[in-house]
């Protein structure tokens, strides 16, 4: 079986993996010594394995991690389901060894592509575990909906130092969160999983704290009466993607002190959900959350990273953070903080309304996280992602016991 | 959580930028000269795109020539276009960012300049909400530094703030170099204590704001193989070079009244030298690593005259070829006196006294038009105490040597010795290079960016104490009067070459030579 992907790689005995790769590196430093260079010494920082759920996905994988071997010179294996290899043998391999030179520095990549039958895809950690490089940290891309509770796919996730899943990607996405806030739990003490969707509203994050960087500000922090976020869907009739709302709800949550009056939904229409939390002292605040219809929706994998070249559309994904609004009291006075993406999508600018006197508006440059500059950003932690765990505890309650979708 | 922490910003905690900017007015004296066009405004476009700039953030020009707010921003949105490494410029946030730049003109030493400065900054206050916070940014020629301090507290612009994060603060950054000897440093420093206390004021040397400056101690005190070793009793020697290729490059006026000792060696050498040889600080707070830099300097015992003749080396370079190309010697360079006597050469040894140290030389050399431009920090190893292998074997064999290369090509090296695969046992010396390209290939931040943020955030680890300042004159100083005294040649060098003869000789005496680079 010769898949798109594997054009400009070669294939292996998927037992002499490692064995070929160093063949190719002798093979290379071979040809730069005959030219008269100097054979570089290799650096290598990470594992990466990634899970593609087809061909298509696995090749648009294979073009993120690609464009990352300069930030992070990495041994990249990518796994893909078939539904037969060529030989009859339940897996393939193919190999590529990559050298790229980027402002004077070379950096050095390997890239493996694993084709396994949907048998051998179920018992992965034989054929990729011992792949992994010794001693340097290792990471998971799970994409699509993992197997949550499936034993197979648990002794593979054992092996790694992080696991990462996107839950833009995910259908229902309600109940992945509560299946990932239980892996997440379960696996407290050996894996770190987080999920790129978090990391993607990093910027947002940014914005919303620095609206209560100045001491007069901070008070307004205890007086939240009502957060409204609004989030990118496409057409009116097609279900949107909450993850990014609900994560960023629960980021909040956990930072101030707030929890979920149960699942608390009192509005449940499409696109418009409204949930009461109470924060330490046992106010309420009103949590908002709003579809905005007819945004241009892309796969975030099919999304340029922070570098943003001028032509790249589109500039979103599924429930991408289009507005945050707080409103909030202290001392009697109220203020309202917005943060909201202009309408090129590539900035965000920021309203503040204090009694305290005039801030400037500010507009910033919202740098676009697609996959590639998510995982790139993932890539850089090792350890886990306590943020991302906080925010996802704290806005579970809210999501259950069953959600209900009540038609307009 | 039980309550909301109101002493810090609960929802900072995890995010990227920590460290938060408060409100501020930075004020650029010299707004229109070089270093602001090159350096100043182009960081600051690259802090405002990244984020950590408050929208109140807001920067006053101050120059003599008659700019309106409006010229102003276009020469800061040519600076960015041509300098910034995020240009071309982004049009929403150059907007917000724009609307921030304020002109004011004034002579450096105009009273009345100061007064319309303070009423400028009183209303921008009130507008923008900068509650009185200030960075005074001392970009013009040196001459003026003394002025600008003293009028700066005498007019009450710099009325006294905290140096802290309590508002009202200010604070003063004054560019290299700050005087041009021990008593003029003094002097200086007194004039802007006038104004400003110790901790208010932040004498930049940029290259500490390099990212490969600051790895020295990365490497250094985050990695236990090293420590260990990184004594008088593994080490034989320290070489520090910081070679240019290029000559003056048109700043004759300056450079024939510090010449390449105090252009390079009282301050980057210094602060390479002391880097590398300093013990662990107790922190990684401002005065912890300085208190240990300092110590580094009292450790170096002066040069007595002696020494001076036989431990420096100054050199001129002359006419020649450089990629086949004429080069005017430095005498023949455009405003340099024909029978100038300013070296663009020095070479130096010296030793630190101390426990660690003691009879390990330093090496020093810099100076302009050399082979090439580098920067490097060379850890020469001792030999093995018995050799092994020897005859052939042996012959090719080279002492290990680290070297931590700062520019460019920024990296380290480990010189190892390794067996040439074959029947017989030959030795041959490989390089087991690391390239911070290869490993991170993200783009590090300008040295300035870096510095300007620390300056906003009264940050002060990576700017130079004024004991520090002075020690480095001190032993400058030294050198210098005894030249004069003495009546020191200057050797001549060819151009494109590693500098005079006589710095071969320097440490060819020892039993050592200079690494090719």
């Amino acid at each position: 079986m010769t898949l798109r992907l594997t054009e400009k790689m070669r294939q292996v005995e998927p037992d002499a993996i490692e064995r070929e790769l160093d063949n190719s590196w002798r093979a290379e430093n071979a040809a730069v010594l005959a030219a008269g260079g100097h054979a570089g010494t290799r650096s290598s920082v990470l594992t990466l394995v990634a899970y593609a759920t087809d061909e298509t996905s696995a090749a648009r994988t294979l073009r993120a991690i690609e464009a990352l071997t300069t930030q992070h010179p990495s041994r990249s294996i990518i796994v893909t389901p078939i539904n037969a290899t060529a030989s009859g043998r339940p897996l393939e391999a193919y190999i590529n060894t990559r050298a790229m030179t980027t402002n004077g520095a070379t950096s050095y990549g390997e890239e493996i592509v694993l084709c396994a039958t949907q048998d051998a895809a179920q018992h992965l950690a034989g054929s990729i575990l011992p792949l992994i490089v010794s001693g340097l940290p290792s990471f998971l891309w799970w994409e699509g909906v993992p197997p949550w509770h499936a034993g197979n796919f648990e002794a593979t996730l054992d092996g790694f130092d992080r696991a990462l899943v996107d839950t833009a990607e995910m259908p229902q996405v309600e109940h992945n969160l509560l299946a990932l806030e239980d892996l997440v739990r379960r696996k407290k003490t050996s894996v770190a999983i987080s999920d790129f969707n978090f990391t993607r509203f990093s910027p947002w994050r940014e914005l919303v704290a620095q609206f209560f960087d100045p001491l007069e500000h901070r008070p307004y922090l205890n007086g939240v009466e009502r957060v409204t976020i609004e989030y990118a869907a496409g057409e009116e009739d097609s279900p949107a993607n909450t993850a990014q709302a609900y994560l960023f709800a629960g980021w909040l949550a956990s930072r101030l002190g707030w929890r979920p009056v149960g699942a608390s939904a009192e509005r449940l229409v499409d696109g418009q959900r409204e949930h009461t939390l109470l924060d330490s002292v046992g106010h309420r605040i009103t949590l908002e959350l709003n579809a905005r219809y007819g945004v241009a929706l892309g796969a975030w994998l099919d999304i340029a990273g922070a570098g943003d070249g001028a032509n790249v559309r589109p500039l979103v994904g599924p429930g991408a953070l289009m507005s945050v609004y707080i409103r909030a009291q202290a001392n009697g006075a109220v203020a309202s903080f917005t943060a909201a993406r202009e309408s090129d999508l590539r900035h965000a600018s920021t309203h503040c309304q204090v009694p305290q006197g005039a801030i400037p508006s500010q507009t910033v440059h919202l740098p676009t996280l697609g996959e590639q500059a998510s995982l790139g950003e993932e890539l850089l932690q090792l350890g886990h992602d306590t943020l991302f765990e906080n925010a996802l505890a704290a806005i579970i309650p809210a999501l259950e016991p069953g959600l209900r979708r009540v038609a307009r | 959580m039980d309550s909301v922490a109101l002493a810090t910003n609960p929802l900072r905690e995890g995010l990227r930028s920590t460290r938060t900017v408060q409100p501020c007015i930075l004020v650029i004296f010299g707004a229109t000269g070089d270093l602001t066009h090159r350096k100043l405004l182009p960081a600051l476009y690259n802090l405002a795109i990244e984020q950590p700039l408050p929208p109140q953030f807001t920067v006053v020009g101050v120059a003599r020539r008659p700019f309106t707010d409006e010229q102003f921003r276009q020469q800061a949105l040519d600076s960015v276009n041509t300098f910034s490494r995020r240009r071309p410029v982004n049009p929403s946030v150059w907007e917000t960012f724009s609307k921030g730049l304020f002109y004011c003109q004034s002579q450096f030493d105009d009273p009345a300049g100061y007064e319309r400065l303070d009423h400028l900054l009183d209303r921008l206050d009130q507008e923008r909400g900068t509650q009185g916070n200030r960075i005074f940014y001392l970009a013009t020629p040196p001459s003026f530094y003394g002025d600008i301090g003293a009028l700066l507290s005498s007019s009450g612009v710099a009325k006294r703030g905290a140096a802290s994060g309590v508002s009202p603060w200010a604070r003063i950054v004054v560019e290299k170099p700050f005087g041009h000897d021990l008593a003029s440093a003094r002097a200086l420093n007194e004039r802007l204590n006038k104004g400003f206390s110790e901790r208010q004021i932040f004498r930049i040397d940029h290259y500490l704001g390099k990212e490969t400056v600051q790895n020295i101690m990365v490497m250094r005190f985050g990695n236990g193989i090293f420590e260990p070793i990184w004594n008088r009793r593994y080490i034989d020697h320290v070489q520090i070079t910081v070679a240019e290729s290029i000559g003056i490059e048109g700043r004759a006026d300056y450079y024939e009244q510090a010449g390449a000792i105090r252009d390079m060696v009282q301050n980057h050498m210094m602060q390479l030298l002391t880097l590398t040889a300093m013990e662990p600080p107790v922190t990684f707070g401002a005065d912890s690593v300085r208190d240990e830099k300092v110590k580094v300097l009292r450790a170096i015992p002066p040069l007595m005259e002696a020494e001076i003749s036989t431990d420096t080396v100054r050199g001129q370079y002359g006419p020649g070829l450089v990629a086949g190309e004429p080069v005017p010697g430095y005498c023949e360079e455009p405003g340099v006196n024909s029978h100038s006597q300013t070296g663009t050469f020095v070479a130096a040894k010296l030793l630190i006294e101390n426990w660690r140290w003691a009879g390990v030389p330093f090496y020093l050399r810099t100076g302009k038009r050399l082979a090439k431009r580098v920067t490097e920090i060379a850890i020469q190893f001792k030999r093995p105490p018995y050799l092994l292998f020897q005859g052939a074997a042996a012959q090719q064999m080279q002492p290990n040597v680290l070297s931590m290369r700062i520019q460019p090509n920024e990296g380290i090296s480990l010189q190892v010795s390794a067996k040439v695969p074959g029947q017989e046992m030959k030795l041959r010396t490989v390089n087991m290079d690391f390239l911070y390209g290869s490993s991170f290939g993200v783009e590090p931040p300008e040295a300035y960016e870096r510095l300007l943020l620390d300056a906003m955030l009264g940050d002060s680890t990576l700017f130079t104490r004024i004991d520090e300042t002075e020690l480095a004159w001190t032993l400058v100083d030294t050198i210098v009067r005894d030249w004069q005294v003495t009546g020191t040649p200057l050797s001549r060098y060819e151009p494109g070459a590693w500098g005079p003869k006589e710095a071969d000789t320097l440490i060819e005496r020892d039993g050592r030579s200079w690494r090719r680079l």
